[in-house]
């Protein structure tokens, strides 16, 4: 039916208004011109067909899923297309290198589903042989840090802005071009780049804008950067020549030991040291296990030559203030302050009859005792001091030149590339920055604001300078006062190449895409001098290709071994690094120099009432890492603290302080023994004892530390960690990593009034010195002020002495070792039984009320030895463990209340005053007696054991028989297992464990906000460093250490595959195979051929608290010292004793 | 029949006749309570309160709210219910010993003691249920059929002992205090008069009808749970004990404890007894049935246990010599010189000095000595378990693991939480329940009460009228 209804869609069609008649003419405007192509000839021309037409078809639909394919945005399991090198569920490991310009050493990357999760030395290649630090094993988790900066950034008048990297790479190029046009200084400051390729791409940089920097990779190569780059390309033949130069700044400076070198061999190197060759070492306060240049490598070397079973051990002196890592270990520690250094190296020399100035008093006797053990093993002994004056280091050079060390211990020929800084040059720069006459400066890995002894000055400098550029990673002290920051790459998401002595190369791979819009800054040095355009972001290949051309050039002409490039590339990448067999014999100059003029340099160093010495802790190291919650709550292998930093005294110089007026002279020079219990009480610092407070001064700067009494200090110096106070600039930001900064108690942030985070720790960096050229890190000049304030210290050990338990540590000199038999050193604990009738008395593994598990001869049986005479407890095992089993952080509230999460701790015992007494009345109790209370009070200058302590595995084990509910059970495989999800958490068995090594899940450390700061499973990015096939613990049960039993597991399901028997090595734990001297033994005890086996029936091999009859499978071996007596070294007679008597009671 | 010495004095005071007896129990509940009352009830429903706040906190938060650490594992928790289960000791032992060695004086005190017990364990069940890491799953330490596969409890742990040996003398416990109770509630329920009240103790009472069947019923059931509850006074403490006994922690691995726990538990749980019937005998005018002669005969078990544990102590200190165990003779060395010397000196001033002062007849018929006296015994109790618990983990094999521990606010909170618990308790039983076994006493009147020793027995107020000359001399205050 017709109809004259109309239908509108709106009151405009209606109406029909001419605006709306308009607009719907032109609904479809732009006229595609589809005639005009068609009927063009051009077109007509093309004589397409159905098949071209399918072609075209078939192309573009595969090109548009393909470019489809480029976005996942979200890579999630189950794989869609699995990548061809990852089976679920299955490690991938990496090789790859770390170095932060501090330790260097090859590593092996272990990934899992794409995310790196745990780091370990690779002990198959690299010069560290499987070395690791704590700092270098916690660096995985630094890269999972969310500070970490997302992309580019700006510093504008608005505040840090984030930018695009094609705007920052324009923005930056064109300062650079007309600063470079009209002449301008440019400076670039790194640390020490060990790195040749980056070396290159520095050179790259600098060419381009007119300067020139030396590179070598390999002899082969006269001048490589004629020879890559052709000749530097002047700008535009202008009149003034551009000031472009590269500067190494380092935080620690080994300017001193190059300088030494110079004048003595004309060359300022740093030779090889080869520790496992020395018989006698002697360090004059070098800490050479720990931080000391290439310590990885010689924390190895060290290790071999502390095992007694092969006949000797070296003897290793100590001359030292502060307790370091190194100095626990030395079988003679003899207390000095900084400035007698000098004297004690110039005694040494003078003792040997090499020259020298004989040391006066007490000292002049230790360095003739020295000198007597260092001839009788002449040129295989080693002296080194870690002193940053030219003088001592000469002194020391001309010790180890009389004893014929160099060329057994010290290798000339192999030098070493890093510590490179020049403390004169830096000085210069300091000068130019502050007068303004820089115009742009960059940063390469480097943070002077921070590590500089002035680094307010550095900062109003740099904010001064026109262009001012950071590659920092964080918004850290330096790259927050840049105009811009380029942020780098993780070193874990980069390429690159070390060449950290001559005649070894090293790689680093990629083991995860960028996790942010980051770029490595040797890509940036690339595409800024115009070697390289970024085209693809995170996927760019551009320092890649680079690397890749440098090794084609140079690396591969070195070796003979590999045909083909490719294959050369492929196994030096997959091995990480590789050696160049031959090199030449570079031209050795005699040793010279003018002796007389050290030796008296080195003698009058002014002394002072308070000296202070700047050190490095095991876990924070220089500061880089200082936001990583691993390493913050690493407790300090010595005074067992975790999460800050304090000023180390000697325990009767706090005593003098606390209370009392404190006079000029008043630390001077107390070297009295506390013997008094109460006055030693006064210096407990527990849960709820907390710390004096006291200000140092150095000149002008002062800073508030808590004080930590420290057995074994010297009389009269005070020790301060460096690498705390990081990140305060940030405001109410936690600019460089949430761990870095103090945590109220319920959670949250502690504030100052002005509403910013207040960084942990002060930063010791501007109480650095300067003398005699270089800068110095010890013997400042120092005052001290007590203040009435008090601070809790989180310490994980509050008791320090073994109480004279013998069956828990167990210590023997070399000379009982080797003369007795182990009944002697290692007497089994007998019990009294009645035995037929007769009284006899038996091993007490032979009086048994159970029956036994029947573990032995069975299957498997699972043990470890740890070796208490190797250990030098440096606690990589430690961070190892975490990282492995995901051992929840807690923060250091939660460390003060002693409830620290760490299933392996290391325990450390100082020898007591009450030592002796002890000994004496074991042999004759009706004669003597003894008084526990002074077994509590450690030595002035003890003697130090390490004794890592984790689950024993008892095959009578205490927890598993008062679980109500079964949840402790022991396996077949000798295993003391805890099934978390049937725990109800009575903790009945942690009280039982006589070894106290269960640990509690006391809150939700997953979710609780106490622990949101601190915890990386409550972060983002932070849980992807979880072990996926550790469970994470829930709250309320107990948790310990498994013996790794999922690396068991892996390693019965690598010889199932391979159908063969578990053999030794398939299974080891994390602690074992991060441990760098070998200490850690790991396998099947019944297993008759293995390790473990023949560890545990050593001479050697004791089971700590045997007598109670637990049964563990953990296997001690006692301590051997290279003493003289059965009795511990009691130098209560110590060098600084001799300055002035002093009273302090 | 009964036979006793003339000198001995009677057990029930005053002019009191059956009928006198029913009036001086009924009457609290029957009239209204004090203004006293009132008041010690609103503070301990608010201590109650705030203890199960903290309780609530600790559940929600975790462990880690309390200060106990990796080497203290147990601290005021199990020290508060080991006390709690030692105090729940002498209703008891009252009860049902003193009942099998027809020991007539315990009629007077046995019901409240009882409710002490009751209320004692109930506090003391508390600890071992929030101490756990996952309280939701508590229930796994009872032995049910379950589908987790072959998982079944650890027959082997003293913990899972705990669990039968408390859960068995609680019932036990319960079911006799509550057996005595039915012919005092019919008593009530007959004399009570508004319906509702009524209603409730005819419940309570559980048809109560007062025949001789039912008496005799009654006497051969009180028999039996005293026959089966006597073993258990003693079984329950000493696995208690065991928790500690069993375990290799110097200082805890010791074959004195059970029954050194046990004298321990009655000597606390009379002083216990003690601090609450001084007080309730004057707040509810029961002098005349619990009186010197009562207190002095607690005070007497009070010296005997007492001296039984400072025997223990001092055997303790021998064996730890004797031994030759280093580790045994440095957790008691440790004790008495470390840094918990404060509280073993504590425990042994309060626990073994000032009881011994009960030689003196003086003191131990002195009211106001032995309310004193009982309050130092708690205390020193409380101190003995916390000697035990903490002194021995906090420094035991390792000395590296040595620590202190340092109780939190929720600690405290919890603890004073579960006394003011246990006294809101009392209070309503004290206002609600007849505190005397009522008609029990009514048994011992006759053999008993002063009146008629003395050969009257004719009701208060009776020698007003009938005897001009000879009054009786009241022996009491």
């Amino acid at each position: 039916m017709a109809t004259n209804k109309k239908y509108w869609k709106g009151f405009d069609e209606l109406k029909e208004s001419p605006e709306f008649v308009e607009r719907k003419n032109n609904e479809f405007p732009a006229e595609v011109p589809v005639e005009e192509f068609i009927g063009s000839e051009e077109v007509s021309g093309f004589n397409t067909d159905r098949r071209d037409f399918l072609k075209f078809l078939g192309f573009s639909v595969a090109a548009a899923s393909l470019a489809a394919c480029e976005k996942p945005v979200i890579k999630s399991i189950p794989y869609v297309n699995k990548p061809e090198e990852i089976t679920p569920g299955i490690a991938n490991w990496y090789a790859s290198t770390f170095y932060d310009g501090n330790d260097y050493g090859s590593v092996l990357v272990k990934t899992r589903e794409g995310r790196p999760i745990l780091l370990k030395g690779n002990g198959s290649y690299g010069v560290n042989r499987g070395a690791a630090t704590p700092r270098m094993i916690g660096s995985v988790l630094s890269l999972y840090n969310e500070a970490r900066l997302k992309g580019p950034h700006r510093h504008s008048e608005s505040g840090c802005m984030p930018i695009s990297w094609p705007d920052a790479d324009s923005e930056i190029g064109a300062k650079l071009t007309s600063i470079a046009g009209r002449g301008g200084k440019i400076r670039l400051v790194s640390r020490t780049v060990i790195s040749p390729s980056t070396k290159l791409a520095i050179n790259t940089f600098v060419t381009k804008y007119g300067g020139k920097e030396a590179f070598a990779m390999g002899p082969a190569v006269a001048d490589p950067i004629e020879e890559v780059l052709g000749t530097p390309v002047s700008e535009g033949g202008q009149e003034t020549a551009p000031d472009i130069k590269h500067i190494t700044l380092d935080e620690l400076s080994y300017n001193g030991l190059r300088n030494a070198n110079k004048e003595n061999f004309g060359d300022g190197f740093i030779p090889n040291y080869d520790f496992s060759k020395a018989k006698v070492i002697v360090s004059i306060a070098c800490d050479f296990l720990s931080g000391w240049l290439m310590s990885t490598e010689y924390i190895g070397q060290y290790g071999e030559t502390r095992k007694p079973e092969s006949g000797w051990m070296s003897k290793h002196w100590q001359f030292e203030s502060i307790m370091s890592q190194t100095g626990s270990n030395a079988d003679q520690r003899v207390r000095i302050k900084p400035s007698e250094e000098g004297i004690v190296a110039a005694g040494i020399l003078h003792a040997i009859g090499g020259g020298g100035k004989a040391a006066e008093g007490a000292l002049g006797t230790y360095c003739e005792l020295v000198a007597e053990d260092l001839k009788s093993a002449k040129g295989d002994s080693l002296v080194v001091s870690g002193s940053n004056d030219v003088n001592i280091q000469m002194v020391v050079n001309a010790i180890n030149n009389h004893l014929g060390s160099y060329g057994k211990t010290i290798d000339r020929s192999t030098l070493l590339e890093m510590g490179r800084n020049n403390d004169e040059e830096i000085k210069t720069l300091e000068e130019e920055l502050s007068s303004g006459s820089v115009d742009a400066v960059f940063f390469y890995d480097t943070n002077p604001v921070y590590s500089m002894q002035n680094g307010e000055q550095w900062e109003a400098a740099i904010k001064g300078c026109e262009l001012s550029v950071s590659f920092a990673q964080y918004e850290d002290e330096t790259a927050s006062a840049c105009s811009y920051i380029c942020p780098d790459n993780h070193y874990l998401e980069s390429w690159n190449d070390y060449n950290p002595k001559s005649g070894h190369y090293s790689l680093a791979q990629p083991v995860i895409r960028p996790l942010y819009d980051t770029r490595q800054a040797q890509e940036s040095l690339l595409v800024w001098g115009g070697e390289a355009t970024r085209s693809s972001g995170k996927d760019s290949t551009v320092f890649y290709d680079f690397l890749k051309s440098t090794w084609e050039k140079y690396g591969f002409p070195m070796q003979t071994d590999y045909p083909t490039f490719s294959e050369f590339w492929n196994w030096a990448v997959h091995n990480g690094s590789m050696d160049v067999k031959e090199m030449p014999a570079a031209e050795q100059q005699a040793f010279g120099g003018n002796l007389n003029a050290a030796v008296s340099g080195a003698t009058s160093i002014e002394s002072h009432p308070v000296e202070l010495i700047i050190y490095q802790k095991a876990g924070i190291g220089t500061g880089k890492d200082s936001a990583n919650p691993w390493l913050q709550e690493m407790p300090d292998p010595l005074s067992k603290v975790s999460w800050d930093n304090y000023v180390t005294m000697s325990p009767s110089d706090v005593l003098a302080m606390f209370p009392g007026s404190l006079t000029e002279e008043g630390l001077a020079s107390n070297s009295e023994e506390i013997k008094d219990y109460s006055a030693w009480n006064s210096l407990y610092i527990g849960q709820e004892s907390p710390a004096h407070v006291v200000t140092v001064a150095v000149g002008d700067t002062t800073v508030k530390l808590p004080v930590f009494p420290m057995p074994g200090q010297a009389s009269g110096t005070i020790g301060i960690a460096m690498g705390y106070g990081r990140g305060a600039h940030g405001g109410g930001e936690p600019i460089i990593g949430r761990a870095a900064y103090y945590t109220e108690k319920y959670g949250g942030y502690e504030k100052d009034t002005a509403g910013n985070l207040v960084a942990i720790g002060q930063n010791a960096f501007p109480l650095m010195g300067w003398q005699n050229g270089t800068t110095s890190l010890s013997g400042m000049a120092a005052t001290i002020e007590p203040l009435t304030e008090t601070y809790p210290l989180a310490c994980s050990q509050t008791h320090h002495t073994v109480m004279g338990r013998e069956s828990v540590v167990r210590e023997t000199s070399l000379g009982t070792y080797l003369s007795s038999d182990s009944d002697t050193y290692n007497p089994p604990f007998k019990l009294s039984v009645i035995k037929d009738g007769k009284h006899q008395e038996v091993p007490v593994g032979e009086a048994d009320l159970w029956d036994s598990h029947s573990v032995e001869h069975v299957g498997h049986r699972w043990g470890m030895s740890v070796d208490l005479s190797s250990c030098v407890g440096c606690g990589s095992c430690l961070v190892s463990c975490v990282s492995e089993n995901n051992v929840p952080v807690v923060g250091k509230d939660e460390v003060r209340r002693s409830r620290e999460m760490h299933w392996l701790r290391i325990d450390r015992y100082f020898s007591s005053v009450g030592d002796a007494d002890r000994n004496a009345w074991e042999k004759d109790p009706t004669t003597n007696s003894f008084d526990y209370h002074q077994m509590e009070i450690s030595q002035a200058s003890p003697s130090v054991v390490y004794m890592p302590m984790m689950c024993q595995h008892c095959n009578h084990a205490p927890c598993e028989t008062v679980c109500p509910v079964a949840a402790t059970t022991h396996s077949n495989e000798g295993l003391n297992q805890m099934t978390y999800n049937r725990c109800i958490g009575t903790r009945y068995c942690a009280n039982n464990c006589p070894y106290k090594v269960r640990r509690f899940n006391w809150f939700n450390y997953q979710g609780y906000k106490k622990f949101n700061e601190n915890n990386p499973a409550q972060q983002e990015m932070g849980r992807m460093v979880l072990n996926p096939d550790v469970v994470v613990r829930s709250r309320g049960v107990m948790e310990k250490c498994s013996f790794c039993v999922q690396k068991i597991q892996e390693g019965k399901l690598v010889a199932k595959k391979a159908g063969r028997p578990v053999q030794d090595g398939d299974v080891t734990t994390a602690c074992a195979e991060s441990c760098p001297v070998n200490a850690i033994t790991f396998g099947d005890w019944n297993d008759d051929s293995s390790a473990i086996r023949k560890s545990s029936e050593s001479d050697r091999a004791y089971q700590s608290l045997e007598e109670i009859g637990v049964k563990p499978n953990v296997w001690y071996k006692v301590k051997v010292r290279n003493i003289e007596e059965d009795v511990v070294v009691n130098s209560n007679d110590d060098a600084s004793g001799h300055e002035t008597e002093h009273n302090t009671h | 029949m009964h036979k006793e010495a003339s000198i001995r004095e009677p057990l029930i005071l005053g002019d009191k006749s059956y009928h006198d007896i029913t009036e001086d129990v009924c009457r609290p509940i029957e009239n209204d309570a004090p203004k006293a009352w009132y008041l010690l009830i609103t503070i301990s429903g608010l201590v109650a309160l705030w203890g199960i706040g903290c309780i609530l906190y600790l559940l929600g938060t975790g462990i880690g709210t309390w200060g106990l650490n990796k080497t203290v594992g147990w601290a005021w928790d199990i020290t508060n219910f080991v006390w709690w289960v030692g105090i729940g000791h002498a209703g008891t032992l009252i009860s049902a010993v003193l009942l099998l060695f027809r020991q007539k004086w315990r009629m007077a005190i046995n019901r409240s003691a009882e409710a002490m017990t009751i209320f004692a364990v109930m506090m003391a069940a508390v600890f071992p249920g929030i101490h756990m890491g996952r309280i939701w799953v508590s229930y796994w330490v009872l032995p049910l059929p379950n589908q987790f596969g072959s998982l079944w409890v650890n027959f082997n742990s003293p913990l899972l002992w705990d669990v039968f040996a408390i859960s068995t003398y609680f019932s036990v416990s319960l079911v006799f205090w509550y057996i005595g109770l039915i012919p005092d509630f019919a008593t009530i329920r007959d004399r009570v008069t508004r319906p509702l009240t009524k209603k409730v103790y005819s419940i309570l009472s559980f048809g109560w009808t007062g025949n001789a069947k039912a008496w005799n019923r009654f006497e051969i059931v009180s028999l039996v749970l005293a026959g089966l509850a006597t073993p258990l006074v003693f079984s329950v403490h000493s696995i208690v004990s065991m928790d500690f006994a069993t375990s290799i922690v110097p200082g805890w691995h010791t074959t004195i404890f059970p029954p050194y726990f046990v004298s321990g538990a009655v000597f606390s749980g009379f002083a216990m007894v003690l601090t609450l019937l001084l007080v309730m005998r004057k707040a509810m005018h029961l002098e005349n049935y619990i009186h010197v002669k009562h207190v002095e005969y607690m005070n007497i078990v009070i010296i005997v246990t007492g001296s039984i544990v400072g025997v223990a102590y001092i055997t303790e200190l021998f064996i730890s010599w004797y031994s030759g165990v280093e580790y045994e003779a440095y957790a008691f060395i440790n004790r008495a010189t470390g840094p918990y010397w404060w509280a073993y000196w504590s425990m042994m001033t309060c626990n073994v000095i000032s009881p011994q002062l009960f030689w003196i007849k003086k003191l131990r018929r002195n009211l106001a000595y032995t309310f004193v006296l009982s309050l130092v015994v708690n205390t020193g109790m409380w101190f003995e378990r916390f000697v035990i618990i903490v002194t021995s983990i906090h420094r035991d094999y390792i000395p590296s693991s040595w620590t202190m521990f340092h109780p939190t606010w929720v600690d405290i909170g919890v603890f004073i939480g579960t006394i003011g618990i246990f006294f809101f308790l009392f209070l309503l039983f004290a206002r609600f329940f007849p505190v005397l076994a009522l008609n029990e006493l009514k048994s011992i009147l006759k053999s008993s009460g002063e009146n008629y020793k003395e050969g009257f027995g004719y009701g208060e107020g009776y020698w007003d009228n009938h005897a001009p000359d000879a009054g009786i001399e009241q022996q009491n205050d």
